[in-house]
């Protein structure tokens, strides 16, 4: 398998060999769990093992981490979990929440579930211009009946890492619950909870090379919330459902050699991406990228790029078909009616025209520099072909067949 | 994913071009994908003797314009003109739904065509 190609790391990314082997040894292990006798006895130890390791990954007590299905139902659990907590309490009273407008659609889904539903009030906070939610803004739009804040920790589209801390100092002492979703970011960037101080974070296995169908939710000690999934007992009554032990294990293994790889990785990401800029800027000078100017405030594998004039979608199109590399867009057509345009970029403030002509380069573990170097190369030759395409210079060109 | 149609005519459009003299123009866009496609015809004594694109827009769109214009060019008005829906749908291949606004840019370059040439 080629991953020369692939600068998509923020969808998803391969499994790692150490969380393959850990899950052929996990599978042999057919126990089930929840059993009282000495086979269940195998299979317990290895989830423990792996909640363990992801433990360590986020800076938690493993009592901490609850596993889920992945970072879509980690996001429901957290937000349905504590609504229900409130209505269980005070039915009558109408719930607040605040979500940003960066997040993804599994939390963006569930607000508007609860608006309709239950007629919850709901603030969606756009980002600066540079995709930033500050805790100023967010304390702007408190109301004394707000009980749910949930603000993701890194951007998916441009990579923009928020100022969590300073925002769960606003919601502290106001019985606020606080949720991050920290799918991109867990894996990817240093992630401590203790010093985000958050009540609840979701993270995904197969955003740090780990399987699909695998996440968690960590949850503060003290805090609780219902279950989403109610069952035989699991996950210490919080999430009913037989543990996919093998799944579990892998993410657990993909986990462990994160957190032993991650200062070695956020460097080499942060050369590759200056690297990446410089060579765009160099071969395409209109090129502007999305996202926070300080490189403090970005995760360093995602670069969002823009080249004015050019429809993104073609551009990709030409790089898939030319080169053999993926990317992802801003912007696709949906049907004929309409045009799906990302509300993260709108919500940054970027026109329609630049949405269009946006797409997302991610790079991640296998990544290497002179895939930075074939790819620079090849946006360069796409987008000549576009210009030429979009303003053709004369009757004699035509392009070689 | 996109066909072997799109894909070849997208990515090697060899009716990409500028013709200094022309006849005729046709333009079209999409309202809603925000997509164009501008063709230059020279046509001479009922035959299309050159046909050239301008586009901008998604991979399929581009790909459109190229169908169009190597359809066309060397071919006669009048053979043109008799073009049923049926030859028309097919000149994409097969599409997904969200490329289908493509074939209906080009059921719209071949109206238009009818347009600019009847008599």
């Amino acid at each position: 398998m080629s991953l020369q190609g692939y600068f998509d790391y923020n969808a998803t990314t391969p499994v790692c060999p150490e969380a393959i082997n850990a899950f052929v040894n996990a599978a042999q292990t057919f126990g089930n769990p929840s059993s009282k006798y000495g086979l269940a006895k195998p299979a317990n130890a290895l989830i423990s093992e792996a909640r363990e390791h992801l433990s360590r990954l986020i800076g938690c007590a493993t009592d901490e981490i609850f596993f889920t299905s992945g970072g879509t139902e980690s996001n429901n659990w957290a937000i349905k979990g504590v609504f229900l907590r409130e209505f269980s309490i005070a039915p009558a009273e109408r719930v607040h929440i605040i979500v940003s407008a960066l997040e993804h659609s599994s939390i963006l889904e569930v607000v508007g579930h609860l608006e309709r539903t239950f007629h919850c009030e709901v603030t969606r906070l756009n980002p600066d211009n540079e995709g930033i939610i500050s805790a100023d803004s967010v304390r702007a739009v408190l109301r004394p009946n707000t009980r749910i804040v949930s603000v993701m920790l890194a951007n998916n589209e441009v990579g923009s890492i928020q100022p969590i801390w300073d925002i769960a100092q606003v919601l502290r002492h106001r019985k606020i619950h606080f949720h991050v979703d920290a799918v991109q970011a867990v894996g990817k960037i240093k992630v401590d909870v203790q010093l985000l101080g958050i009540d609840t974070l979701s993270f995904s296995g197969h955003k740090f090379y780990g399987p699909k169908g695998c996440g968690g939710l960590y949850i503060r000690r003290g805090i609780t919330l219902e279950p989403l999934i109610h069952g035989g007992g699991q996950e210490r009554g919080y999430r009913g459902g037989t543990e996919a032990v093998a799944t579990i294990v892998a993410m657990g293994a993909a986990a462990k050699l994160a957190n032993e790889q991650l200062e070695e990785n956020l460097n080499r990401f942060s050369t590759y991406s200056a690297l990446l800029r410089k060579l765009l800027v160099q071969k395409i000078p209109s090129i502007i990228f999305n996202g926070p100017k300080s490189s403090s405030a970005q995760v360093p594998n995602t670069v969002s790029i823009c080249v004015p004039g050019i429809r993104a979608e073609a551009l990709a199109a030409l790089l898939d078909s030319l080169n053999g590399i993926q990317v992802s867009l801003g912007s696709a057509c949906s049907n004929n009616k309409t045009m799906s345009l990302s509300h993260v970029l709108l919500s940054m403030g970027l026109s329609e025209e630049d949405v269009k002509s946006t797409l997302r380069v991610s790079l991640g573990l296998y990544t290497r520099e002179e895939d930075i170097l074939s790819f620079a190369e090849a946006v360069a030759n796409a987008v000549g072909i576009l210009n030429r395409i979009s303003r053709p210079v004369s009757e004699d060109y035509v392009f070689a067949s | 994913m996109f066909n072997d149609i799109i894909v070849q005519n997208f990515s090697n459009p060899t009716h990409a071009t500028e013709l200094l003299q022309s006849t005729d123009t046709i333009e079209l866009g999409n309202p809603v994908c925000g997509d164009r496609i501008k063709v230059q015809l020279n046509i001479q004594n009922g035959l299309i003797q050159q046909a050239a694109y301008a586009a901008w827009g998604c991979a399929t769109s581009l790909a459109t314009g190229n169908v169009f214009c190597k359809k066309i060019q060397g071919a006669a008005v009048v053979d043109i003109r008799n073009l049923s829906k049926e030859d028309i749908d097919k000149m994409l291949g097969e599409l997904e739904p969200a490329q289908h606004h493509c074939l209906e840019m080009l059921h719209n370059l071949f109206a238009k065509f009818q347009q600019i040439t009847h008599v």
